[in-house]
Formats: C-alpha cells, structure tokens, sequence
C-alpha cells in the first residue's frame, strides 16, 4: 500500500495523482475516449461528495466501485429497462477448436480486446473488468456490484467465453 | 461431477476454498475437455490483463481542476445542462480528432531509441513531468 | 509480440552492424558496458529551454544488466523489459534495445583524454559533424560507462548535459526490484516495413535512416537513426485536437503546416497536422536537425514529379554510397 494511501487525500490531488488510473477504467467500460471523459467527470463528482465518508484503504478500488456504478448507472438511465440481457445461468464447456487459441493470443491486437469488451453486456463486463483491468478480488467486486459472489463468480467465467468467442 | 463450468475462472483467480479446489483439480486430471476450457479461459483472461493503461488526452484533467477551481455555481450550471439535454446537446465539450499523447511517445521514443547508452536515454525520460510545464 | 523481439535483435545485428571506423561503435560500446556493469549514482539531467536552463537530479542504480532510475517517473529497464510507473501500476513499454544504430558516414570521433567526472577518470569521445564539434562523450576508463554527455549547438552552446555528480561500482548482487506485475503496452514489431496508409518513408533528410517499426493500436512508431541520434514519427490517422495538447510549447511550421513544438530533457517535440494524419516527432539530435527532418517526412502523395524524382536520386546516392 502507497504512504499517501494512509490518510484522505483532497479532491484535487485525487484527480491529479489518479485520473489516469479512473480514465483507463472508464475507457475500458465505455469504449470510447468522448464517453470516458464524461464518465470521468461523473466520477470526480461522486469522489468529491463521497471524499469525507472515503475510510483510509484501497483508493483504486475505492475509485473503481464509484467509476462502475457511476457507468452502470448511466447505461439504466438510457436504456430505462432492466440491464439482465443473459441470465446468470451456469456455463458448460465450449467444445475444443484446435489451434484457435494459439492464433487468438498471436493476432488479439488491445483494439480488438476493447471491442469484444464493448460488445459484452454491461454487467458482464463491469464484472471481467473490476477483476481483469482493476484486478480485484471476487469478494470486492460482490460488494462493489450489490450482487452474491456466485453471480460475480457466472458473470467473469461468462464474460471470459463471450470475449473468446467475439474474438474467435 | 459434473464439467467444471464457471469454476474454471474461479480456479485461475484463486477464489476457491481448499475443497473446492482439490476437487477441482482432481476432475481436472481426468477431464481433456476442462483442461482445454481452462486453457483457453486462462488465455483469454492474460488478454485482458495484458491491456495498456489509457493515457486521458492532455490537460483534460488539469481542466476539470481548474474548471473546478472557478467555482461555478451549481444551480447555473444544472440549469445550462438541462437546457443543453432540451436541445440535445452534450453538456461537455466533447474533444474531437486525435490527441497524441507527448508524454508517451517520448517514452516509448526513448526505449526504441538505436544505441547510446542507456544512462543517458532513460535519464532524461525519468524527468519528463517537469518538462512540459509552461 | 515480445518473443519477435530477440529475433528483430539478430537480424538488425546481422544486417547494419557496424563496420570498422564507423561512428556508431562507441556509443554501442557503452551501451554494452552499461548493461553489464553494477554501480549506484546521481545523475543530473541539464537541458536549455529556450532561454531557460533546467536541472534535476535522478539516483540510477544498475546490477547486472538490470537499471533502475529513480525520478518523478520510476523506470526499470533489462534487456527484454523497459517498466515505466505509472499511476494504475507499472507498465512494460518493451521492446527495449532491440534496435541499433545504422553505420553512416555523418559524423567523426576523436578519442582522447577525458576529464575527471564523479571523481573518476575518463576516455573523450568528440563527435564531429562537419568540423563542428556536436557531442562531448566522458567515458569511465575502467567501466566503460557513460559518465557525462554534452551536446552543443551549431555555436559551441551547451544543448543539454547528463552527467554523473556521484557514482560508486559495486560487485555485490542487490535485491531484483522488477516488479512480479507489469501491464503488457503492447507494441507489435513490424521489421521496417511501413504498413499501408501510413506513409513515413525510408530516409529523412540529415542522414536520418529507418530502423525499425513499432505498432500500438492504431499509432505507427517508426524509428530512425543517423548514426548517432535517434528520431521517431509518430503517425496516427485522423485530425489534430490542439486543444487535447500541453499548454506549454512554442507555435512553428513545419513543411508550411501549423505546428506545436516542445522540449523535452533529451531533445524535441514537434506534432502537427498534414493530410487527414497526425505525426509527432521525438528526436534527441540537434533541434535544428528535428526540424528539418520533420520538414522532409513529406506523405507520398503530396510530393510534386520533381520533388519525387529528386527524393530518388537522393535515395538512391544515399543507398549506392552506403553500399
């Protein structure tokens, strides 16, 4: 853990010292440097609000469950109708194609990797991203997300597939 | 047993019980197709991992800061922003084109650099926040 | 991607390396020594902008081929691996040292006694362009290792300077602070072909020749050398936002385009707009030099039959006099 993580820090050195880190979280869930940027600017408004409740401990992790939130909340605004496009179902075993996995890491440029994340659900991919980008751990995500460990645990096995599969 | 299914990321991220996970990796060694299912899981999820960091275009962060700095009253701009939705627009300045990011590509400038010797090449990369200060 | 680089590495090495009496051969030399040498230092990065002079001082410490320098941007480099630190962590800007200088003809070195630099004495290397003395090189005569760098304007003022203030040789082994995470910034290698539509072309006036290319997502990173400088073009499609830029620079043209210029401790930054593209180029030669050879990197397709046939003769001198 960073020194400066042992007190709270002000709004402004939080958006200086960590706006990259919130913007990079942000572009991975939206895509798309327009959209990152408002989603950024959402966030610093939550940080500024939830600063004085803000406990010593993970601050990217702290900043990811608002930056999260912040998106998901935005994608229900828009769509007003409930997010649970797939249902958290348990998966089953793809079958086996030989040699495609070999190619995928070979040829997977971070473009087309961004792409396939866009083109997961947002729940799905919130969940893939709090563990892959941020790299939390199933217990933080549940609680970042307000969902058991068992959906997180669906939701990040099922995003992995979806990923293979929009890449293969 | 049944095949693994999701415990397979579950397994690679370390978020199984002791239990869990010896019974997990015991129908491992005796199931081809879980074995490949974690293989391709397991690269799908370093492809994830692998992704850059973003750099955000230069001096949007400084320009939230110093956005913030002014002050601007909060009923005014609520309302400026509702009449901007009425009229659909966006309420910030989206930032059209490309934004090279300087600072990067004088990193990555320096690390392909073609001989010399490294002291003086990283030094001066390892100074960078300070030089582009106006 | 990175397993291409060591590959890259050989085939470079096969392909330019440096011939007897070639200018490139000292510096590579103290490339290599750095990287098996193991000392603690301070170094301290001077660099004039525009009028202003500007110092900082960085600790490096290298074991065995592992360097770490400890600045506002923390940077471990090994052979394979260039970590920068960053706010989400560190990130792996690889490949490192995989290319090499070209072996041209553009500058002489003299070799003679050195000064005296943190305390230790040193071998001169005068690098000579046209009679006019461009870079001052102190060399630690035991090590091998780059101990002061000073480079000088076309009137004998100093550029920038990179020097040790301390420096301590140690031979025990210290802990390896690479760190067991790193994010991957992928950039693909692509030999030196210039994949369509970029357009950056195979030499650049100076003497600048290309190297190598790097893909990052959707920015080519094509890198030149001239035997002793390197250069990078920067080519990302799509309109110039002036205002996603820092605010410090100076305004300039380049080849008649509106262009932002900047300096940076090791050279200069010049980025502008020309055909649907943005270039920025990264130089650490002479700022004059970074110019010119942005002015020459002209798109292909905006070049008149004249200018097209003289860039070919040129080309092909070029090529008939390195052969």
């Amino acid at each position: 853990m960073d020194k400066d993580e042992q007190s709270v820090p002000d709004w402004e050195e939080v958006a200086r010292r960590y706006g990259r880190f919130i913007f990079t979280v942000a572009y991975r869930l939206t895509g798309n440097e327009a959209d990152a940027q408002d989603l950024v600017q959402d966030v610093l408004l939550r940080v500024r609000r939830g600063l004085p409740t803000y406990r010593p401990g993970s601050m990217e992790g702290w900043l990811s469950r608002i930056t999260t939130n912040a998106f998901l909340d935005d994608v229900r605004r828009r769509r007003r109708r409930p997010l649970e496009a797939l249902p958290d179902e348990p998966d089953r075993v793809v079958p086996p194609s030989v040699g495609a996995d070999e190619a995928l890491e070979a040829t997977a440029l971070p473009e087309d990797v961004q792409a396939a994340l866009i083109a997961l659900p947002e729940d799905f991919r919130a969940a893939v991203v709090l563990s892959d980008v941020v790299g939390l751990g199933y217990a933080e995500i549940a609680e970042s997300l307000g969902v058991p460990i068992g959906t997180v645990r669906s939701r990040i096995h099922r995003g992995r597939a979806l990923l293979r599969e929009a890449l293969a | 047993m049944n095949h693994l299914g999701d415990l397979v990321s579950a397994l690679l991220d370390g978020e199984l019980t002791a239990g869990e996970r010896a019974a997990a990796e015991a129908h491992l060694a005796g199931c081809p197709d879980c074995r490949t299912e974690m293989a391709r899981t397991a690269a799908m999820r370093s492809l994830v991992r692998g992704l850059p960091p973003i750099e955000p275009p230069f001096g949007f962060v400084e320009g939230l800061v110093r956005a913030d700095r002014r002050r601007r009253p909060a009923a005014v701009f609520a309302a400026a922003a509702a009449v901007a939705a009425a009229v659909g627009l966006a309420v910030t300045p989206r930032s059209d084109g490309v934004a090279p990011p300087v600072g990067r590509f004088v990193e990555a400038h320096a690390t392909a650099t073609p001989g010399g010797d490294p002291v003086t090449n990283l030094g001066p990369p390892s100074v960078l926040p300070v030089s582009f200060r106006p | 991607m990175r397993r291409v680089v060591p590959l890259l590495a050989v085939a470079v090495t096969i392909g330019l390396a440096p011939t007897a009496g070639a200018s490139a051969g000292p510096l590579d030399d103290a490339r290599r020594a750095t990287e098996k040498a193991s000392f603690n230092g301070s170094l301290a990065v001077t660099w004039v902008d525009g009028a202003a002079v500007r110092e900082t001082v960085v600790t490096v410490r290298c074991d065995h081929g592992e360097m770490t320098i400890d600045g506002p941007v923390p940077i471990i480099k090994t052979f394979g691996f260039h970590v920068v630190r960053m706010s989400g962590g560190w990130t792996d800007l690889a490949p490192a040292g995989a290319i090499r200088q070209p072996s041209t003809s553009k500058y002489t070195v003299r070799r003679g006694d050195g000064p005296v630099v943190a305390g230790r004495p040193t071998v001169a290397l005068h690098v000579f362009h046209r009679a006019r003395l461009r870079e001052s090189v102190a060399v630690d005569r035991e090590l091998g290792v780059v101990l002061r760098r000073e480079q000088l304007d076309d009137r004998g003022a100093l550029v920038r300077r990179v020097e040790f203030t301390s420096f301590e040789p140690n031979t025990g082994t210290t802990r390896s602070g690479m760190p067991k995470q790193f994010r991957a910034e992928s950039a693909s290698v692509m030999g030196s072909r210039v994949p369509a539509p970029y357009r950056a072309p195979a030499t650049l006036d100076g003497g600048y020749e290309r190297v190598g290319v790097y893909r990052r997502g959707s920015v080519i990173q094509v890198v030149y050398g001239d035997g002793v400088y390197g250069l990078s073009v920067f080519e990302q499609p799509g309109h110039l936002n002036w205002d996603a830029l820092p605010t410090a620079g100076r305004a300039t043209t380049v080849d008649g385009h509106q262009a932002r210029s900047y300096v940076w401790p090791g050279g200069r930054l010049l980025t502008w707009q020309a055909g649907g593209s943005t270039f920025t180029v990264v130089g650490d030669g002479l700022p004059a030099d970074v110019l010119a050879a942005a002015a020459s990197m002209r798109p292909a397709r905006s070049l008149s039959t004249g200018q097209r046939l003289r860039q070919t003769a040129r080309e092909l001198v070029e090529t008939l006099s390195r052969g």
